[in-house]
């Protein structure tokens, strides 16, 4: 019988600028809002599906990202720590603005396994930066007066301990 | 072509991140997690949310903590509790034992278990010897809950500390033993308090002679569990009378509050010559044991109620590592090392056993007048009552 299976099929990405990228069906399936849209088709999915929140950049690093744990997953025993390797390469590479890039483009795609690395690897570089440090991160207004925050200190002293203030 | 790549659009991004914040913080451990609560209004919402303490104790490692005990010996016994990372206790028992930093000093208290990171400390009454309380303590954050009612016990009392998933409830049964001298006999009567209630409640009466009264019930899987000996023939034991059949673990599901009775391992073929000891490392019920004065063993049940899954796994010679005693300290997740006490009771002598490559290393702790029980612990945020 003739028939393309699955793992066959190609579907096609389309960024905000327009590139487009060609990605097995079997990877697809991680990028879940890609796949609920196939889903929800009825029919065959021929023409590339635009991504508006995504840009080239970040779906290709995603893309990467599959691709080698696809790999990974599906070869030979030493693999976990192939794996660890390439991901500890993979969160080193990007600069912040990449990193919080990437993780919102992998929230709007919902890669779960992705999303969670990425973190993972966030709680990381904040979790011992000053107060300051993350609100730039983020973005965000500190909304305390300086006699809230003293209080807020005082009453949290325990995880100061041994901290330099900021 | 060098493609510039746009960059993203310039939403603000607090409300891109939206309830990604919530995610990212939760794999952020305790303490550096407690100092964002400064970062804003919300964050400080978030971080002191029920829901979020939960899954961020999810997110914790587990078995990389423990609570060590330490007891004077002596009438007036003060108690301290150290904390430390299992990875730096196995390092160097001897540093963690003789802590002076980071060393919390309980007074008279004494530490009933641990479970969400919180600890369960029972306290006597002063002038009433038989008169306890109970509350609990995050060693992380101070956090002290309000305290039980009292519980007037018999001479003879085993407590035990767990926590109840279905209720989100932390429980304490107290195993009451009452010995009437004269006839022989002997009866138990059983009460729980659940933290957050207003009294302790009668359940069934203990569906074996509590052998093992002058320990704590130990926690696991949801679970109080004993010694017990069945079929004493309403008399009250002297071990020379006890038959290897009479042996069993009575296990109290905290939810339920009912019992049920867990077989020791099949492998044990002969009585003991003291009362094996139960103990819980690393989410692991272990049975440890004499074998004709001669050796130690001791039994990891790997999948707890299960009885066919318990496992041997340490057969060690006294004469071997060079010990009259062993009683186990710390048994590592995954039997890879375990600490074991060399004299009697006190901490003094310690011997490290690494079963992969039988090796044996003895340690002196210049320290005679404590001992120690080690608990598991996971460090978290999580308050109750």
């Amino acid at each position: 019988m003739s028939g393309i299976s699955d793992t066959e099929r190609m579907i096609t990405l389309k960024t905000v600028e327009g590139t487009l990228f060609d990605v097995k069906s079997s990877i697809a399936k991680d990028l879940k809002t890609v796949q609920a849209f196939i889903d929800d088709s009825d029919d065959d999915v021929t023409s590339p599906i635009p991504l508006p929140n995504v840009f080239t950049r970040e779906l290709s690093r995603i893309l990467d990202y599959l691709n080698n744990h696809h790999r990974f997953r599906s070869g030979i025993e030493k693999a976990d720590e192939e794996m660890a390797r390439y991901d500890a390469e993979f969160a080193k590479s990007m600069s912040h603005e990449e990193l919080k890039a990437l993780i919102l483009a992998a929230n709007y795609l919902n890669v779960k396994d992705l999303l969670e690395f990425l973190n993972q690897t966030v709680a990381d570089v904040i979790q011992n930066k000053s107060v300051e440090f993350v609100r730039n991160f983020f973005g965000i207004e500190n909304d305390y007066t300086p006699e809230e925050e003293e209080k807020l200190r005082n009453e949290n002293e325990w995880a100061f301990n041994g901290v330099e203030q900021d | 072509m060098a493609a510039q790549h746009p960059t993203p659009p310039q939403t603000p991004q607090p409300l891109l991140f939206g309830e990604l914040v919530m995610e990212i913080l939760s794999w952020i451990p305790a303490k550096p997690l407690t100092r964002l609560k400064l970062v804003c209004k919300s964050w400080n919402s978030i971080i002191s949310n029920p829901h979020f303490v939960k899954l961020h104790l999810q997110r914790s490692p587990k078995n990389a903590n423990l609570l060590v005990m330490l007891r004077e010996i002596s009438p007036e016994g003060e108690v301290s509790v150290v904390l430390s990372s299992v990875e730096s206790f196995i390092r160097n028992p001897s540093s963690t034992l003789t802590a002076q930093d980071g060393c919390h000093s309980l007074g008279r208290g004494w530490v009933l278990g641990s479970c969400n990171g919180l600890v369960c400390i029972w306290d006597g009454i002063e002038d009433y010897p038989n008169d306890f309380e109970f509350h609990l303590w995050n060693p992380l954050t101070g956090f002290s809950s309000v305290k039980s009612p009292r519980l007037h016990v018999n001479k003879y009392a085993s407590f035990g500390f767990g926590y109840d998933e279905s209720s989100d409830g932390y429980k304490v049964a107290a195993v009451n033993l009452d010995i009437n001298y004269t006839d022989n006999s002997w009866e138990t009567t059983v009460e729980v308090y659940r933290f957050g209630s207003s009294s302790w409640r009668n359940i069934d009466s203990f569906p074996a002679f509590p052998l093992a009264i002058e320990e704590d019930g130990m926690y696991i899987g949801g679970t109080l569990n004993w010694l017990g000996l069945q079929n004493t023939q309403g008399g009250v034991y002297d071990w020379g009378a006890v038959t290897l059949d009479m042996l069993v673990i009575v296990s109290l599901e905290l939810k339920s509050e009912t019992y049920k009775q867990i077989q020791l391992p099949n492998g044990i073929d002969e009585l003991p010559s003291h009362k094996p000891s139960l103990n819980v490392w690393g989410n692991c019920l272990y049975l440890s044991h004499d074998y004709k004065k001669t050796h130690f063993i001791v039994w990891q049940m790997k999948e707890f109620g299960d009885e066919i899954s318990w496992t041997q796994m340490l057969k060690i010679s006294l004469q071997h590592i060079n010990v009259e005693l062993l009683f186990p300290l710390f048994i590592c997740e995954n039997g890879d090392i375990f600490v074991l006490g060399a004299s009697n009771g006190d901490i003094s002598k310690i011997v490290l056993y690494d079963p992969r490559v039988n090796s044996v290393e003895h340690i002196n702790i210049l320290d005679k007048n404590h001992f120690a029980i080690i608990n598991d612990y996971v460090e978290s945020l999580v308050q109750h009552c």
